[in-house]
């Protein structure tokens, strides 16, 4: 039983950590683009906000493995 | 204490064994579909050459619907104009209803399932519809033939992906709203009995996980629909030739 609680719990932090990296980096170069060419922010958030979600996508997938884990205790 | 138990929506329903049920999320389901009904109806009446009181609003909600789709879909796609509309008022009030108080009917896997569905049977229709059976088929072996296993699970995992989403991130905010207001409720209880952090830090919490997040899912919902339909139904340069060519 602790030993699930640990898996839900480093699931998530691990997950966080590699999500955060992610959109961090794509935030920071979409707003470099934007900054360069302010004129084509309407392309860049919109590819921007598609690849983060898309990235969230990993993030939500590991949340609904922990609560099914945590389901299990 | 916050339970776990149940991904889903609570029963309040149940007829005969209990085999047949309405949960919370239908009903509410139903509610926000009349509730988006009598309100496009409402906005829709009375229609005049010089826009005045309502009529403003619903050309500015229309008009913003359309350029969005335009930007996405392109001009000749405005016909889907009215389902992208429809998707994102309903997922928008219904992850919004944690606001008043009711459990959010997108908290509900087979809501977003349904949603999802929906979504991968209109792009694939659509996709048939443009190309027909055979050229669908050509489509999804391009470039080479052995891709097109691939490309199938990758036309499958759509709907599970987006519905996993939306379903993740909705649950998710209301789960943590709920231990927030668990841990307020017990640091105030330290001080004295009235629970007074919880009711100061329910507005940022809420105004978050209420209002923001769903507008960013909602928006996310829609632009992965139209990304995906548009991808299936775009016609690619050399039938695009190929079209004009028999047309002149």
């Amino acid at each position: 039983m602790n030993l699930i609680a640990l898996a839900a719990g480093l699931a998530m932090g691990l997950v966080g950590i590699g999500i955060s990296l992610g959109q961090g980096l794509a935030l920071g170069k979409g707003l470099e683009g934007i900054s360069k060419q302010p004129e084509a922010s309407n392309k860049i958030q919109t590819a921007m906000i598609v690849g983060m979600a898309i990235m969230e996508t990993i993030g939500v997938l590991t949340f609904v493995i922990a609560i099914i884990l945590t389901g299990k205790m | 204490m916050v339970s776990y138990d149940e991904l889903g929506a609570r029963i309040i329903i149940s007829f005969g064994d209990g085999s047949v049920f309405i949960t919370e999320s239908t009903l509410w389901g139903l509610i926000v579909a009349a509730i988006l009904a009598v309100l496009g109806i409402w906005l829709g009446s009375g229609l005049e050459k010089i826009p005045k009181g309502k009529q403003v609003i619903a050309e500015f909600i229309v008009g913003w619907l359309y350029k969005f789709t335009d930007a996405n879909l392109g001009k000749e796609n405005r016909g889907y104009a009215p389902y992208i509309g429809t998707i994102f008022g309903f997922i928008l009030l219904g992850s919004s209803l944690g606001i008043f108080g009711i459990r959010p009917i997108t908290a509900s896997l087979n809501v977003t399932a349904a949603l999802a569905v929906l979504t991968f049977l209109l792009i694939q229709s659509s996709a048939i519809r443009t190309h027909g059976v055979k050229g669908r088929i050509k489509e999804m072996c391009e470039p080479y033939p052995f891709m097109f296993p691939l490309e199938v699970i990758e036309a499958c995992t759509l709907p599970v992906s987006l519905a996993l989403r939306l379903f993740g991130n909705i649950l998710g905010g209301l789960i943590v709203v709920e231990l927030w207001m668990h841990l307020m409720e017990y640091l105030s209880s330290l001080v004295c009995n009235v629970p007074f952090l919880r009711a100061v830090t329910v507005l940022p919490i809420n105004a978050f996980f209420d209002m923001f997040e769903p507008v960013i899912q909602t928006y996310i919902f829609t632009l992965l629909t139209m990304i995906n339909l548009y991808t299936a139904i775009k016609v690619t340069e050399s039938h695009g030739q190929l079209a004009q060519g028999n047309r002149k």
